[in-house]
């Protein structure tokens, strides 16, 4: 494998996991994947949007995504009880840049949920900068941009 | 059945049908959304001419479209040959609307201005009488867009009554007056019924639980350091009783009601401000709102802030965002939620206003998704109709009138749920024209 390949795959790796502990509500052990420090989560309506003129779903910088995780593991988020069911698929990935201190990486996702037995497929395109850890990656921002920002959303308080 | 609505509706309860029953439901949309003034848009969507807007109102297809002479139009989306959508697009700018189906054209304020081969229709073919169907009444208010289906509906100022006094704090954030709907939408959908919505001071410590421990103060004894246990953190972190800090519920008649926080903000008049004069830019909107409103205006204006409105049947004002409701059947409701920006003011001051509103209320947020999880949860428990009829007496017979009659309780009561399904009742009850 070149160097190239390898990362790809370091990457892949890494985005499957973050995916897997997000379907899991294993909140402390997902919340240890984002980088110390000042970090973005946010979920622009476009790909182009300039958050200080336009509104996002989310748009948390550290203190927020704290108080995100705090709400979901506080046993009073009743809009997760019960919880929305998630898998999700990842593809298309793509690693668009990257040096020895930062990768840049973007995918395609399909979140299928089931919340009281009723089934929704929620799809976006998703943006990650990851911190190089040596082997290893931390979240430094996480973009995700939902298919269609006029259409109506029902319950999104799962991660997205 | 036959819809009865005395028997549905009493001074301090109602019959849970009123929320379940698809053909409730068709008639409050006769009677109620297509007889009284709704909400449409903002003028500040349409600023130049060729800008328009399209969007559902009460089950129609309706574009808001800027002329050419600056007017505001409000037509029904509906090509007036065959009745195809003429615009696809839920904004954008354009000079014309034409129906792709067989290519007739109409200008942006509704004139037929073709025609492709126009001799077969005939000598009595009136292109005049054939533009895009307008509402027949429209009226605008600080920029809010009224319009009804009803060309007799009674004057909008005369339906927004007292409760007029919440739009002009909202738009008076501002220190020019005037406010931009420019931010993007949000549409959120749940499975409820639209009167849920409503307005309750009731609700607040509960369902919006995690977000109060969020916020509230730690008691100094020490003991809130137990972040895994909840239950302890509860106890121990002050959530507060929403009557005993002096806030209080508005029933301004015609259905318009009013949670009123202020008296606690007023009573945190120099936190407030002080907060503002801690940075540049808050300070010089200080300085610009007391210019334009004096200091004691001024200060009473940023202290409430959020008008915290119901304006009966489908707009809302909370906090810095206009709240439309949208409902699509008994048990199915969008709420599209546009927040607002001021002008006149500098740029952090409105960067605070989307990030304060994406805190709370997003379909991602801490909050709202916890009220339309409620909605939905109130939705499933009344299928059961063995016991019909809920109740709405918190505080009845104690409300008070203020020195312009409006009635007035503590922030708790369920007047407001009675002021907006008094309305209902009187509303449902007239069959003929309002």
């Amino acid at each position: 494998m070149n160097n190239g390949d390898r990362q790809r795959r370091m990457v892949e790796d890494f985005l499957y996991r973050e995916a897997r502990l997000a379907d899991e509500r294993r909140f402390t052990e997902w919340a240890q994947l984002w980088a110390p420090g000042e970090v973005r989560y946010w979920a622009p309506p476009r790909e182009d949007t300039d958050p200080q003129r336009e509104v996002c779903l989310i748009y948390d910088d550290r203190h927020r995504l704290e108080q995100r995780i705090q709400r979901w593991t506080s046993g009073f988020d009743w809009a997760q009880d019960p919880p929305s069911l998630t898998r999700r698929i990842l593809g298309n990935i793509e690693v668009t840049s990257s040096d020895e201190n930062e990768v840049l990486a973007s995918a395609n996702v399909i979140i299928c949920i089931s919340r009281r037995a009723r089934a929704e497929i929620v799809a976006g395109r998703v943006t990650y900068r990851l911190q190089c850890q040596g082997d290893d990656f931390r979240i430094r921002e996480k973009r995700v941009v939902l298919l269609d920002p006029d259409a109506p959303v029902g319950n999104l308080t799962f991660v997205l | 059945m036959a819809v009865r609505v005395d028997e549905l509706v009493g001074p301090d309860w109602v019959d849970g049908r009123i929320y379940t029953d698809q053909e409730i439901f068709e008639l409050e949309m006769a009677r109620i959304f297509r007889r009284t003034w709704l909400y449409i848009a903002h003028d500040s969507e349409v600023p130049v001419p060729g800008d328009y807007v399209s969007r559902d109102v009460a089950g129609a297809p309706v574009i808001v479209a800027r002329d050419k002479d600056g007017g505001i139009q409000v037509m029904f989306n509906r090509c007036r040959h065959r009745g195809n959508l003429v615009c696809q697009y839920p904004r954008g700018n354009s000079q014309y609307f034409r129906c792709q189906y067989h290519g007739w054209t109409f200008a942006n304020d509704g004139t037929l201005i073709g025609v492709p081969y126009p001799e077969r229709y005939g000598p009595d073919f009136d292109k005049r009488a054939l533009g895009l169907a307008h509402l027949p009444a429209v009226e605008l208010y600080r920029g809010f867009i009224f319009a009804s289906f009803n060309p007799d509906v009674p004057p909008l100022r005369e339906h927004l009554g007292p409760a007029a006094e919440l739009i002009d704090i909202f738009v008076n954030q501002s220190p020019v007056g005037t406010i931009q709907v420019r931010s993007g939408v949000q549409r959120a959908e749940y499975r409820g019924n639209w009167k849920f919505v409503g307005m309750d001071g009731y609700h607040s410590n509960f369902v919006h639980r995690s977000v109060k421990l969020m916020q509230a103060p730690r008691s100094s004894d020490g003991q809130d350091q137990d972040e895994s246990n909840p239950d302890t953190n509860l106890t121990v972190r002050k959530i507060g009783h929403p009557d005993k800090v002096g806030n209080r519920a508005y029933d301004y008649g015609n259905g318009h009601v009013r949670l009123d926080s202020s008296p606690q903000r007023l009573a945190a008049a120099e936190n407030i401000l002080g907060e503002l004069r801690a940075s540049d830019a808050g300070r010089a909107y200080l300085e610009s709102m007391e210019a334009r409103y004096g200091p004691q205006e001024a200060a009473r204006l940023i202290c409430i802030s959020d008008p915290h409105v119901s304006i009966f049947p489908n707009l809302q004002l909370i906090g810095v965002h206009i709240r439309v409701i949208e409902p699509l059947a008994a048990d199915r409701t969008i709420v599209a939620q546009y927040p607002t920006t001021l002008d006149g003011v500098p740029d952090e001051i409105n960067i605070k206003r989307l990030r304060r509103y994406e805190w709370f209320y997003t379909p991602a947020a801490f909050g709202t998704p916890d009220d339309y999880e409620v909605f939905e949860r109130n939705q499933l428990g009344l299928a059961a109709q063995t016991s019909p009829s809920v109740v709405l007496s918190r505080g009845a017979g104690r409300e008070q009138r203020d020195d312009r009659g409006v009635a007035v309780g503590s922030y708790s009561d369920e007047i407001t749920q009675r002021g907006q399904l008094a309305r209902w009742a009187e509303l449902m009850r007239a069959g003929g024209s309002e």
